[in-house]
């Protein structure tokens, strides 16, 4: 299955590409109809007067334009961008009136030129930064396809051999095509618990089980607060209902009566079933949702139950105070050692890292990036493990630095929590790299069990 | 403008998963009412009232995030306890989790019970009613010297239509951010205060009228 924001990204060129024909067709049919006198703003004149004129001038016109453009490499397709000018036209005053003064007659031929000089070079320039998207895309889209086959033919039949290679790691850097992001997702990740697609298919007929059974005693005794404590985890089944429909609304996809709301709500409850001890935790919905939207729903599961199954989940999902301290600690060592300078701002104002922190490490970004920025954040999460989280984060923070800098608490705190909607990947992946993730030789998870061991002591 | 200045109060809002806590500080900050996705951990938000700074946490609802709330509420000057009116088991949520929790991290702060969603309950349909809901925070602000406070420290809102919304803020920070007569006027806030109580009388007629 290809991802649906692939899917997505085509629709969205192919309509691109539509809109393009349609609109050189039309400026086409201008250029055609625009060689009898035909032009664009005034009255239309009187059938005899100034035709000629106008007709003549606007072939002048045409033929300097065809002498001007035969130099460039596509004379033809730029013919079409920039015919539009010649729809403005020129034309001699009606007969009816008093003719002008030759010399205004002169400057307005000499406004006239330069006003189509300007819309030339504005239609030039627009064309050129439009070829320019194109070509970008076009690259964008070869290396793509470029590094999908290298994905198809080279790693993933060696996978175990070829993912710590250079050549996979670095391509991995750049960003998983979307043709293979869910297989290479569900590899990376591996299946610690073996969890099969069967599993899935019993924990969703239980979940569904019990939410009739919810239902059919909702409808007979309309509300019992003692077996429906708050601390109850079977509740986790309406709030599951309640965030399904809350879950990336802009996408319309996962809301009441859009095609993944029922895969969603039953992964969600099937993992609450799984693992009653568990259950289900607001913000588990969105990592579901990411997962859906680029694998099937079994392997979604399996995904699903495997990465919250790594430390860093268990500690949060958890809440295990002690544990997320020393993640808290940790960060705070790669933050002064990559930031000192934001990092004395941060500790001046009193901000800890939990402030800002918990949204990230819950939902790793679904909620605070752009959705195609999660997904080439998660690329490398499986592949790096979870300090990529805490890279990201401070690739972040170096990312605004400047800003964050010039803000007081709780200004910081909202700018965190609410982070500028147009980041793009490639703008957070270039200050996430210079981000280093060792101090004096030690890695991440050497500094990670100190600080567990210091909580523990 | 204010960029570097400390905020002069803090108030938080907790409750439930769902109650509409966003949707409650977005109505009177935004004044605007759309649906909104779960918060985890804390969304934080700012108002300018008269010549002071106001930040208001608005925290996570699930269970699970109680354990963070303790952080939250340090320094809070005020809390808006939350609960959905067509929800009975949220109020009771406010006894059960969020009661101990304020009792033990502040004490001087002025708690303020809301009911939410007032929008989808007919008056005879509710459970909870209004004299239990002003019960609780009575019992909620013992020890608190609420005398001086404009208004019952209950209130009973939508967010969808606006109602009561900008009243409960406005209590708050008159309580909590007194300004003189002059003040009020230099910067524009009404001076007359809100009371709950004369808001009675009117929405028993509206009552009659629908029914």
């Amino acid at each position: 299955m290809t991802s649906i924001i692939s899917e997505s990204a085509d629709i969205h060129n192919a309509v691109h590409i539509l809109k393009r024909s349609i609109f050189s067709k039309r400026s086409k049919d201008t250029t055609e109809s625009s060689a009898p006198g035909w032009k664009l703003f005034g009255h239309v004149p009187p059938k005899s007067s100034g035709e000629k004129e106008a007709a003549q001038i606007s072939q002048e016109y045409q033929a300097k334009l065809r002498a001007s453009q035969l130099a460039p490499s596509h004379p033809k397709k730029q013919d079409v961008e920039v015919s539009s000018t010649t729809a403005l036209i020129l034309e001699n005053r009606p007969m009816n009136l008093p003719s002008k003064d030759p010399e205004e007659a002169e400057k307005h031929r000499l406004q006239y030129e330069q006003m189509i000089e300007c819309a030339k070079k504005k239609e030039q320039r627009e064309f050129k930064l439009r070829k320019k998207q194109l070509q970008n895309q076009l690259r964008q889209e070869d290396q793509l396809a470029k590094s999908s086959r290298i994905w198809n033919n080279e790693i993933l039949p060696n996978w175990e051999t070829m993912r710590s290679s250079k050549k996979a790691r670095d391509l991995w850097w750049y960003g998983l095509p979307p043709s293979v992001r869910g297989k290479v997702w569900r590899l990376a990740l591996g299946n610690e618990l073996n969890v099969t697609a069967e599993l899935y298919k019993i924990c969703i007929g239980r979940a569904d089980e019990k939410i009739k059974l919810m239902q059919d005693s909702e409808s007979v005794s309309s509300y019992d607060p003692s077996c429906d404590t708050p601390s109850n985890k079977e509740d986790s089944v309406s709030v599951i209902r309640l965030d399904v429909s809350r879950t990336f609304p802009h996408l319309c996809i996962f809301q009441k009566g859009g095609p993944y709301h029922d895969l969603l709500h039953s992964l969600l409850g099937a993992y609450a079933t799984y693992r009653p001890d568990v259950g289900y935790v607001q913000g588990m919905s969105f990592i579901a949702g990411i997962l859906l939207l680029n694998m099937e729903a079994a392997d979604a599961f399996i995904c699903f139950a495997n990465l919250l199954n790594r430390p860093c989940q268990v500690t949060f999902f958890r809440m295990d105070e002690a544990m997320m301290t020393a993640y808290y600690k940790t960060f705070e060592e790669y933050f002064k050692e990559n930031l000192p300078v934001l990092y004395d701002h941060f500790d001046k104002q009193n901000l800890t890292p939990d402030l800002y922190l918990i949204d990230w490490i819950f939902l790793l970004y679904s909620k605070s990036l752009p959705l195609d920025v999660v997904c080439r954040v998660w690329d490398v999460f499986w592949r790096d493990g979870e300090e990529f989280i805490f890279r990201t984060a401070l690739g972040i923070l170096r990312a605004y630095e400047k800003t964050l800098l010039s803000l007081d608490f709780i200004h910081i705190a909202q700018f965190l929590t609410k982070l500028p909607e147009d980041v793009t990947a490639d703008f957070l992946f270039h200050n996430i790299e210079p981000i280093k993730m060792t101090i004096d030789k030690k890695k991440f998870s050497n500094i990670l069990s100190t600080y567990k061991d210091n909580g523990e002591s | 403008m204010s960029g570097k200045r400390k905020p002069d109060l803090k108030v938080i809002i907790m409750g439930d998963y769902a109650v509409g806590k966003t949707s409650l500080v977005c109505r009177y900050i935004e004044d605007k009412f759309i649906k909104h996705e779960p918060t985890i951990g804390a969304a934080f938000f700012l108002k300018q009232w008269g010549p002071y700074n106001v930040a208001v946490w608005d925290t996570a609802g699930d269970e699970r995030y109680t354990g963070l709330s303790h952080f939250y509420c340090r320094n809070a000057g005020a809390a808006i306890l939350a609960y959905d009116m067509s929800n009975p088991q949220t109020f009771e949520s406010l006894w059960a989790r969020f009661m101990p929790l304020l009792n033990s991290s502040t004490e001087k702060c002025l708690k303020i019970v809301v009911g939410t969603k007032m929008d989808l309950i007919p008056p005879e349909e509710r459970d909870i009613t209004l004299e239990e809901g002003r019960k609780l925070a009575h019992e909620l602000n013992e020890g608190l010297d609420i005398s001086k406070l404009a208004c019952e420290p209950y209130f009973e809102t939508s967010s969808k239509d606006g109602s009561h919304v900008s009243e409960v803020f406005e209590c708050i920070f008159q309580y909590c951010l007194p300004l003189s007569g002059d003040q009020r006027s230099k910067f524009g806030l009404s001076t007359s205060t809100v009371d709950l109580y004369e808001k009675e009388p009117k929405r028993a007629t509206a009552k009659k009228g629908c029914c």
